[in-house]
């Protein structure tokens, strides 16, 4: 009698006990199987999200190559055209419309040129062609040319070659930033810094505008592109601002 | 259900005697408490009917004719002299088949989910052949039972392997089928060991056999304890 009620303590406990463990176990592992899958997700998800904005950085890239090369072969060349008609027409002319046709082909050269240099800064040959720092310097120069700010192009440490892509990326949330200031900013300066450290690359552009309140104002659709940009060469993007004092775009490319 | 198995062992102990099944060695608080588990696990069932779609019908079904059977069973043991084994040969392959009927239907593999379904006329065929000439309605199905209790610990580990291979987003803890897949794993290889220790000790020290038979009762309030964990696991409880 007292042999049964042993077995029967001892095999109930053991059977529970068995199972408890059971349960645990299966618990801890199916737990970790799925910490593995959502982690897995997440990695394929992200991968997936760099692709898609690989493929939409190639397609603007392109677009923004035809455009170029729209503007240098056909409407430059239409405009040159006009300018030598313009020319010819000119010298069978009365002098007071002879100044006026003067003045419209000066117009129309002015035309041009700027349209050369719109050609250039979207064609991907000009910046594969040229370092950043040059590249950085000519779009300093169009701010000046165009006399609402003055624009200040610093560089520090020796320029160096760098990936094209890489290269590309920097040039094109430079040239966002810089549409940014001028459009919302409304400063006076706008800094633009490139330094070289033999471990990483720093691109910053500083303007003393109005500035905002990142907690109250979230970045809007340019800021996201342009941290996505970032991500996409694997490098660091930060916004400083504060009211009144100005906004700051820091762009961190380490050396991999 | 387990009953028949252990019946099986009990009429082995008292051969000859009618109301062996019976006799002082039923012991009728242990089978209550065994009713009241499962009754508690058929209302838990019926509360709980959302979060078991779309097996609900099944565990309905399935529960309710066990907790019929099972009450039917003990008012005849308690009070009558009839043999009840006949209602086991009967229950059986309807237990089987939902219990299949509920894996074919969470198997995710096509392939597997058919091998189930084809087991539930093979095993109604096999237990009709038993049932007419080892073991007629008058023993015990043991054989049957065995049987059953292969394939659906078979079943069981072939779930499990398939939700430990398949992560989703709702945690193990709350899948009602996980309780009631460990349940059913536990209980069948409990209940078709004890029945071969049973069938041994009979020969050997039948009093103390006779006494084991009390580890069929708790593997039976394991079970049906489980499946209670199951049907309440989704539920969200309101604290005040």
């Amino acid at each position: 009698m007292e042999d049964a009620v042993v077995i029967v303590v001892v095999t109930g406990t053991a059977i529970l006990l068995l199972l408890a463990s059971f349960i645990f176990a299966f618990m801890w592992l199916h737990q970790r199987r799925n910490l593995e899958y959502t982690k897995e997700r997440e990695e394929t998800r992200k991968q997936y999200q760099e692709e898609i904005t690989k493929v939409h950085l190639e397609v603007k890239e392109q677009t923004l190559d035809n455009v170029s090369q729209e503007i240098h072969d056909n409407v430059g060349q239409i405009l040159s055209l006009a300018k030598l008609n313009l020319g010819t027409v000119a010298p069978q002319l009365q002098p007071a419309d002879r100044v006026k046709v003067h003045e419209t082909s000066e117009l129309i050269g002015r035309a041009i040129q700027d349209l050369r240099s719109l050609a250039k800064s979207m064609s991907n040959d000009y910046v594969s062609r040229n370092t950043l720092a040059d590249l950085l310097k000519n779009e300093m120069d169009k701010v000046n040319t165009g006399g609402a700010m003055l624009a200040n192009f610093r560089l520090i440490g020796m320029d160096r070659s760098i990936d094209v892509q890489q290269k590309l990326v920097l040039y094109r949330i430079a040239q966002e930033s810089l549409s940014n200031v001028y459009k919302y900013s409304f400063c006076d300066r706008v800094e633009v810094t490139l330094k070289f450290d033999p471990l990483d690359i720093m691109l910053s552009i500083h303007d003393n505008g109005i500035g905002f309140n990142l907690n109250i104002i979230k970045p809007g659709l340019g800021l996201s592109n342009m941290k996505r940009r970032a991500e996409l060469i694997g490098a660091e993007f930060r916004v400083e601002s504060s009211e009144g004092i100005g906004t700051t775009i820091i762009i961190k490319l380490t050396k991999s | 259900m387990l009953q028949s198995a252990a019946f099986d062992c009990k009429a082995k102990l008292y051969s000859g005697i009618v109301c062996a099944l019976v006799g002082p060695e039923m012991n009728p608080a242990l089978y209550l408490i065994h009713l009241c588990i499962l009754l508690i696990s058929l209302i838990g069932c019926v509360v709980n009917r959302k979060d078991l779609h779309p097996f609900y019908s099944f565990f309905l079904v399935l529960l309710s004719t066990t907790w019929v059977v099972e009450s039917v069973s003990f008012v005849l043991l308690l009070y009558t002299s009839w043999s009840t084994q006949i209602i086991y040969h009967l229950f059986l392959p309807v237990c089987y088949s939902l219990h299949a009927l509920i894996y074919a239907k969470a198997m995710n593999n096509k392939m597997k989910s058919r091998i189930i379904y084809y087991t539930i006329p093979t095993f109604i065929i096999i237990h009709i052949v038993l049932s007419t000439t080892i073991q007629p309605v008058s023993k015990p199905n043991s054989y049957a039972f065995l049987l059953a209790a292969a394939l659906l610990v078979a079943m069981s580990l072939a779930f499990l392997h398939q939700v430990m291979k398949e992560p989703g987003v709702v945690p193990i803890q709350r899948q009602p089928l996980f309780w009631t897949t460990t349940g059913n794993l536990f209980f069948f290889c409990g209940a078709a060991m004890l029945m071969g220790l049973l069938n041994y000790l009979l020969d050997v020290n039948k009093p103390l056999a006779s006494r084991l038979f009390t580890i069929n009762y708790l593997l039976n309030y394991m079970l049906y304890g489980l499946y209670c964990i199951g049907f309440f696991c989704r539920r969200k409880w309101k604290m005040r």
